[in-house]
């Protein structure tokens, strides 16, 4: 603190004091330096007065940036606003917090996983397809990020907040669930790669190692294609099928809604409105058709002609 | 010395020729990929009889005299489209039955679309196929026609000749589901574990491309990645190529599935297996097969991955019928209409069938 400060003020308090200076003198001499406008302007009242419209708007935005700054300056005002930042982070820490710890406890999974690389390998069972490792992404998200996109929504636009909110957190649902299909679909093609190489091994030991490469794919393919069927009438991947379509369906139907809700600014009619009109097109058709079966069996017109 | 147990040089040698034959492959691939190709598919010409909707109704006259007095419809499911049936000239069903003098009408279901969504199997059993079947009736003067149903289509025929037995002189089904509890396919062990609500609730209609990305993802190692393997393989062949062309045409042709017929199918038949037990009711009216007491052929694939044999065999158990026949043919769930083999054991033997069961002339 030096001495012109006055009682009651603050280093950071000096600072600001400076830096409205400045912004003040640059805010005066813009509004001052702009040129008047000529009468041949096309708004003649905003012609009148020096700077036209543009400069109407200048001087407009000086005052009150005068007005923000004289209230800045005041002693203690800028602790006040930096105690106010201050609180207004707590959420992104903590948010950043809970990042930070879902990273650790994946990274660590993924060092367990890659220890076991390496080790001998199950290839003909599929008891060991370890989802569990995928699964934890989805047990984070489940558990410390999902509330972030629950927070109450308040004010005129929450029902459009929430709707996007719901899409956003049923998209990374399926992206998790998404990815452990596929990694299970890559399952037996891991196996079948170590199955053949047993095979090729046994092979070698016997000296009837096939000379020609097409042999090679050809047996590949077979232990692939036997690996799929067993992977398919697997427990793991009914779950897995059944899981990753539903969540699919649940972000299409999310997306959906807010599609809808930005449709509605738009001249297009959505589904919802078309989806009741065909249905009473549909009920009315099937109607018309009853009549006319009716009409034809008591020996009117024929039917369905 | 005891000579190497592995036999690289050969390996090597072997690896060396098999890039050389590559390459000159690829050199000949591209001539035929960019010279002209005959990849038609559904050639034959017909006649469309009879329109409602986004439902047409195909007609192929004979090629000489009409053998048959009673007509053949017949009824293709409603995933893919019916012109496997005419897949090209020496490999068609609809050639042979032309040939042998039937006289054939196809239910073209067309392409669905979202307004088509609240159709139930109902509305295409008792409405579309029922105005199909007067139609016929009506413009050859008959009170019977003949029916043949594939895969979705034959249990819909089912139903039909259930509900409506006194239209129906014969009932063919061939590859057609109609007990569902069964292991042996997967697509039956699948889809008893769907939310079929929240799909339909979602999608409206069920897209055709997820339906076939569910059927390739039935045998990903010979449909994904083995077939294409095939193809490179053989791709400076141009006959090779065309086929596989035509065939690839069909198979990605896909209509989407009317959602409510998709919803019933699924819980009434894969969930609930209601057909086979006389429980399912179809507008209003139960399934009663004991009614279907027209003969009855009913053909299906030793190694169906789709439609198992378990799944298509206790029909003939189940009708009222006394003259019933099964034939398992050694082929899968397209085989049987495609393969060359099949060309010779299954539209002839059907057309011979239903001229045995003809009635004399009135």
């Amino acid at each position: 603190m030096n001495d012109t400060t006055p009682p009651g003020s603050s280093p950071a308090d000096d600072l600001m004091t400076n830096w409205l200076k400045t912004a003040s003198d640059v805010w005066q001499a813009l509004t001052k330096a702009w040129p008047a406008f000529g009468p041949e302007s096309a708004d003649e009242a905003a012609a009148e007065r020096p700077g036209g419209r543009l400069g109407d708007f200048l001087a407009s935005n000086r005052k009150a940036w005068e007005a923000a700054a004289k209230a800045l300056s005041e002693p203690g005002a800028m602790e006040a606003l930096l105690k106010g930042l201050q609180t207004a982070p707590d959420l992104s820490l903590r948010f950043f917090k809970t990042s930070m710890e879902g990273f650790l406890e994946l990274q660590r999974r993924w060092i367990e996983r890659y220890k076991k690389l390496g080790l001998p390998g199950e290839p003909y069972g599929f008891t060991d397809l370890d989802t569990e490792f995928l699964n934890r992404w989805t047990d984070i998200y489940n558990k410390e990020f999902r509330k972030f996109l629950a927070i109450p929504q308040l004010g005129l636009t929450r029902f459009y907040q929430e709707k996007i909110n719901k899409a956003a957190d049923k998209y990374n649902l399926f992206h998790a669930a998404a990815v452990e299909f596929l990694h299970l679909m890559f399952v037996p093609v891991e196996k079948s790669i170590l199955v053949l190489q047993e095979k090729l091994a046994e092979l070698a030991e016997t000296g009837k190692l096939p000379e020609d490469s097409k042999r090679y794919y050809q047996m590949w393919v077979k232990i692939l294609e036997g690996h799929f069927m067993t992977l398919f009438k697997s427990g793991d991947y009914i779950q897995t099928l059944s899981r990753t379509l539903d969540a699919l369906n649940q972000f299409l139907a999310a997306r959906q809604e807010v599609l809808e809700d930005a449709l509605k600014l738009l001249p297009v009619a959505t589904y919802r409105d078309m989806d009741e009109i065909n249905r009473e097109i549909y009920l009315l058709k099937r109607r018309l058709r009853a009549l006319e079966k009716k009409l034809a069996s008591a020996g009117g017109s024929p039917e369905g002609a | 010395m005891d000579s190497p147990k592995i036999p690289v040089d050969l390996i090597l040698s072997k690896l060396a020729e098999d890039a050389e034959k590559a390459q000159a492959r690829a050199r000949q691939a591209s001539d035929v990929l960019l010279g002209p190709l005959d990849t038609a598919i559904a050639t034959t010409s017909y006649e469309v009889v009879y329109e409602e909707d986004r439902v047409k109704l195909k007609h192929y006259p004979p090629v000489h005299e009409t053998r048959l007095k009673t007509p053949l419809l017949v009824v293709y499911a409603l995933i893919n489209r019916e012109t496997m049936l005419d897949l090209q000239p020496g490999r068609s069903v609809v050639e042979t039955f032309r040939e042998a003098g039937i006289d054939l009408y196809m239910i073209d279901w067309g392409y669905p679309t979202r307004k088509d969504r609240f159709l139930t199997i109902d509305d295409h059993v008792n409405g579309y196929m029922d105005n199909i079947v007067d139609h016929i009736r009506r413009r050859h003067q008959l009170p019977k026609i003949n029916l043949m149903g594939i895969c979705m289509g034959g249990t819909f025929s089912v139903i039909y000749a259930a509900l409506h037995p006194e239209k129906i002189q014969n009932l063919v089904t061939t590859v057609t589901p109609t007990n569902f509890a069964t292991d042996q396919g997967l697509l039956h062990t699948w889809l008893r574990g769907v939310d079929v609500d929240q799909m339909v609730d979602t999608f409206g209609n069920m897209p055709g491309d997820l339906l076939n990305l569910g059927f390739l993802l039935l045998n990903p190692a010979r449909l994904m990645l083995d077939k294409y393997i095939g193809f490179l393989e053989n791709m400076d062949q141009k006959e090779f190529v065309e086929n596989f062309v035509r065939m690839e045409k069909w198979i990605f042709d896909s209509p989407d599935v009317p959602g409510e017929t998709f919803r019933q199918f699924v819980k009434d038949g894969y969930q609930k297996n209601l057909l086979i037990q006389n429980r399912m009711e179809v507008g209003g009216q139960r399934v009663d097969l004991k009614k279907i007491t027209m003969p009855v052929l009913n053909f299906y694939g030793k190694f169906d991955h789709l439609v198992p044999p378990e799944a298509c065999e206790l029909l003939t158990r189940r009708v009222g019928s006394k003259d019933t026949e099964d034939i398992c043919l050694e082929t899968g769930h397209i085989g049987i209409y495609v393969s060359s083999k099949c060309q010779r054991e299954f539209a002839p033997k059907i057309a011979a069938w239903l001229k045995k069961r003809d009635p004399p002339d009135r």
